[in-house]
């Protein structure tokens, strides 16, 4: 009898973790396609991925974020997780960014970034910590070009908040956009060039 | 004796102190005013060196010197050499040092002289370095002010405006963060007053002028700024007139950009882009009022305005009328018009010809505009458009005053390849909203488009609307064809355009767009279109196609001859960008058709390819087929399906392997089979030559 809520408890958690898995966010397929994309809109081979993450999108190699005895409940339980969806996760799809309409946004912005990269060079404008660009130093680009660069970022980040939701749709799940967005964010930094800026919440940082 | 002529002595202290050879007289005041000035805490020390020259020595703890130069403390003058000669007393050489609230500490050496008989004090100092530069300043104060004023007159060359402002930086209204820098190369001010200041002549020259706001829209970049002001004092209010001149760099307002430099693209041969500004206004009650304000700009702009600046509040109010009396927009640099037009949907509009009227804003808000078009000249290489001989007259007025009548009329027009006639509209245009007032009809290539209504609401944002009712008269297609560049064909289109709206950027069409081409019917029905304005538009529609002549078709795209009828259509086609991305359509022999039915060798061979075949070519060319250049066929048809740049292939009807593409009948009968279902249909567009690799079957009996 003392067993049965300890089986209960786990069978509870089990059948929870089961169904969490089919709505989990495909965390580490997004940055494989948002290093797709950004290497192929800056013309660069893409970034170091991320550490890896367990399904749910948690950090395994993060010693700071747990205790010892935390981190050594979480990666059991992480195996189990594995072991029970293997199928499932194996047998999920990469996401899907071959849309015409990815296609077209990618094509736009890659476009766009051969009259951008220059202000990028400069630190004229710089990545924002939310996924979009924007303007860092506006006296640093010469006055005929002011208003053209601004269009470009207008235009720019017009384009982004369009990807990330083209995705999303594209792959079933348009209330996926917020964090493709972040993910997009974290990759547009990581694969900036070096000297490149980026805003990461509380002011400029030159790579 | 020596006469001290002073307005208010409240309290003297005479103390003399042998010292040594040097007889030393000090006098203590407490409190003295006269010549619009205010001292306390006054010692003057007479230094007696001998009997030739004698020393003096001023200390003030606090100096007022009226409300345009402030308050002055430790005032200090050292006058080494003190003349005492009827009929004027002066001092050669005095050094003077003070700390000026207003302005910071001062240092120089001036010459000061007393005229007794006018009760004069005049002084005029040595060269004085400041900021990277020199200035000199000369003055005379008089005792009774209401007889003649106080004058002080300043020349200053080459000072830097950046260390000006580290030193007088909070005079400025300016905010920190903007970057100020040039050089003050040349500047002459004549200031004088009665008590207070009542008249001014500045004239000043400046070099290397950059200035920039913290977000970058507001800036100047190695400006050369000249102005001269002649201003006076006249019942509490400032009359003034003068003359600004700009006449190099660069100057960012928004989106308005300029360059003034004679090399920049501004400047043609022998007509320099110089700003110049005559003025004459009056500043009274934080009001700034132009009652004269003549504007040039380069060849481009002329003007005449009348305005208001009130600066009680945090922005100031503007109130102008402006008279515009040329606009040459011939003269509008590229670069200034690429920045005015940024962002609209008319990017790359380019022009010439005049245009007049005037122009009136109230309260900062534009509320009238009355324009003449003179002969104008539009084009924008992007959008596809080109007007010419446009002429007329545009009056837009804002929501409070009555809508008035507009016209306009152009000689030809040209919208992608395809010429308008001319024509005369007119129309109503109040505050963001456009009405036409009557139908018109604009003769387009041999037809004509008959516009019954059009009314476009909310014009510029996101919540614009357009509704249009219209009809196209029949256009024939061989010179629509040759309008758009494609293969010529007989035929024409026309259609009632019935209800076309424009709602939150999504485009409807009430009705069917018809066209007769290929002796058949194609009819466009369901059309919408979203984000119609936008840089991708998406266009939906359903395309139905009856009984064209195949031998019409073939010929004029030189598919390899084909004859007989074809039925079609393309559902639920759907564009994103001009590019199709779904659309389920099927293209098939006209069911009942009784017509003769051939299909020649090439047309097999072009046919295979779309099958996804290589090998129709060679089969042909074996055995008695190659003897025969056309084939009697029972059917023909292929349909796809297509999604995620996925064509999904099917034919008239299936075969043991595959489906019919073209079912033969006949001596020798020609089948072309295909078993590929999916092919890519971005090859499929690029190549008919590069799809599967599955090979299509000719069979022959």
């Amino acid at each position: 009898m003392k067993y049965l809520a300890l089986k209960v408890t786990l069978a509870t958690a089990l059948l929870a973790a089961c169904v969490t898995i089919n709505v989990y966010f495909p965390a580490a397929a997004v940055e494989k396609a948002a290093d797709q994309i950004i290497g192929d809109v800056i013309g660069k081979p893409a970034a170091t991925p991320l550490t890896p993450q367990s399904p749910t999108g948690r950090n395994l190699s993060d010693p700071g974020s747990n205790s010892l005895p935390t981190r050594f409940v979480v990666l059991t339980l992480d195996r189990i997780l594995k072991t029970l969806v293997s199928n499932a996760v194996a047998a999920a799809p990469d996401l899907d960014i071959s849309t015409p309409t990815v296609r077209q946004i990618t094509d736009s912005m890659k476009s766009r970034h051969a009259q951008l990269g220059q202000y990028y060079d400069s630190g004229a404008i710089g990545y924002t910590a939310d996924g979009m660009v924007d303007i860092r130093d506006a006296n640093s680009i010469a006055l005929a070009e002011r208003n053209v660069v601004r269009t470009l970022l207008a235009d720019e980040n017009k384009d982004r908040s369009a990807l990330y939701a083209e995705i999303a749709r594209a792959n079933g799940h348009p209330e996926w956009s917020t964090d493709i967005k972040a993910t997009f964010a974290k990759r547009w930094i990581a694969n900036a060039k070096a000297g490149w800026y980026y805003h990461d919440g509380s002011g400029w940082k030159r790579k | 004796m020596i006469r001290i002529s002073l307005a208010r002595l409240s309290c003297l202290l005479l103390v003399s102190v042998p010292l040594g050879a040097i007889d030393k007289t000090i006098l203590s005041f407490a409190d003295w005013a006269g010549y619009g000035m205010h001292a306390q805490g006054i010692t003057v020390e007479l230094l007696l060196a001998n009997s030739d020259r004698t020393a003096a020595r001023v200390q003030i703890a606090t100096l007022d010197l009226g409300p345009e130069l402030g308050i002055a403390h430790s005032v200090q003058i050292y006058c080494p050499t003190l003349e005492i000669k009827a009929p004027m007393y002066s001092c050669v050489g005095a050094k003077i040092q003070a700390h000026f609230q207003k302005f910071g500490p001062l240092a120089l050496v001036t010459d000061i002289r007393w005229h007794p008989q006018t009760q004069a004090l005049d002084f005029s100092s040595n060269a004085i370095a400041l900021a990277g530069g020199q200035i000199r300043v000369q003055g005379v104060w008089r005792k009774h002010w209401h007889e003649a004023p106080w004058s002080i007159e300043a020349t200053a060359t080459n000072l830097s405006i950046a260390e000006l402002r580290k030193q007088w930086g909070t005079q400025l209204p300016l905010p920190k963060d903007w970057i100020l820098d040039g050089r003050l190369a040349y500047a002459h001010a004549l200031l004088s007053g009665n008590k207070t200041l009542n008249q001014a002549h500045i004239d000043a020259e400046i070099s290397k002028f950059n200035l920039g706001n913290a977000d970058g829209t507001v800036a100047a970049q190695n400006l050369q700024v000249g102005f001269k002001i002649d201003a006076h004092s006249v019942s509490g209010a400032w009359k003034a007139q003068g003359r600004l001149m700009g006449t190099h760099g660069e100057l960012l307002i928004g989106r308005l950009y300029w360059n003034f430099s004679p090399t920049g693209p501004a400047s043609s041969a022998g007509s320099p882009a110089t700003l110049s500004a005559d003025f004459s206004s009056t500043w009274r009650n934080n009001t700034l009022v132009f009652d004269r304000l003549q504007l040039n700009l380069g060849q481009l702009l002329a003007a005449d305005a009348l305005a208001s600046l009130n600066f009680s509040t945090k922005s100031p109010t503007i109130q102008l009328s402006a008279q515009i009396t040329k606009f040459d927009l011939g003269a509008l640099p590229q670069q200034t018009r690429a920045g005015l037009l940024l962002g609209t949907m008319l990017s790359k509009l380019d022009g010439r010809g005049l245009i007049k009227g005037q122009f009136e804003v109230a309260n900062n808000v534009p509320v009238a505009l009355n324009l003449v078009l003179q002969d104008l000249h539009l084009g924008d290489r992007v959008a596809g458009l080109v007007i010419d001989g446009l002429d007329g007259h545009v009056v837009w007025n804002s929501t409070h005053r009555p809508a008035v009548p507009s016209e306009l009329s152009w000689q030809s027009a040209n919208t992608y390849g395809i010429g308008w006639g001319s024509a005369k509209i007119q129309f109503v245009t109040e505050d963001a909203d456009f009405q036409l007032m009557q139908g018109l009809r604009i003769p387009v290539l041999d037809g004509a488009l008959k516009v019954s209504s059009l009314e476009l609401r909310h014009i510029g944002d996101a919540q614009m609307s357009v509704r249009f009712d219209g009809v196209l008269e029949p256009l024939s297609m061989p010179l629509l064809c040759k309008a758009f560049g494609w293969p010529i064909f007989a035929g024409s289109v026309a259609g009632a355009i019935p209800q076309l709206k424009v709602e939150h950027g999504r485009m409807t069409l009430g009705g069917q767009l018809h066209a007769k081409i290929f002796d058949g019917d194609v009819t466009v029905g369901n059309l919408t279109m979203s984000d119609a304005f936008g840089a991708r538009p998406q266009l939906n529609a359903d395309i139905s196609i009856n009984r064209l002549d195949l031998a019409a078709v073939t010929s004029a795209f030189s598919f390899g001859q084909i004859t007989g009828r074809l039925n079609g259509r393309i559902a639920a086609l759907h564009l994103v960008g001009w590019e199709p991305t779904a659309f389920d359509a099927s293209l098939f022999s006209t069911p009942g058709d009784r017509s003769k039915k051939l299909i020649s060798q090439r047309a097999v061979e072009n046919i295979s390819s779309i099958g996804g075949g290589q090998g129709a070519t060679a089969a042909l060319e074996r055995g008695a087929l190659r003897f025969f250049k056309e084939f009697h066929y029972q059917q023909l048809g292929l349909s796809c399906t297509l999604a995620n740049d996925v064509c999904t292939l099917n034919g008239v009807e299936p075969n043991a392997t595959g489906y019919y593409l073209v079912k033969g009948s006949g001596i020798p009968r020609i089948d072309v089979i295909s078993d590929s279902r999916r092919v890519d249909w971005r090859k499929l567009v690029a190549s008919l030559k590069e799809l599967s690799n599955s090979q299509p079957t000719v069979t022959t009996q």
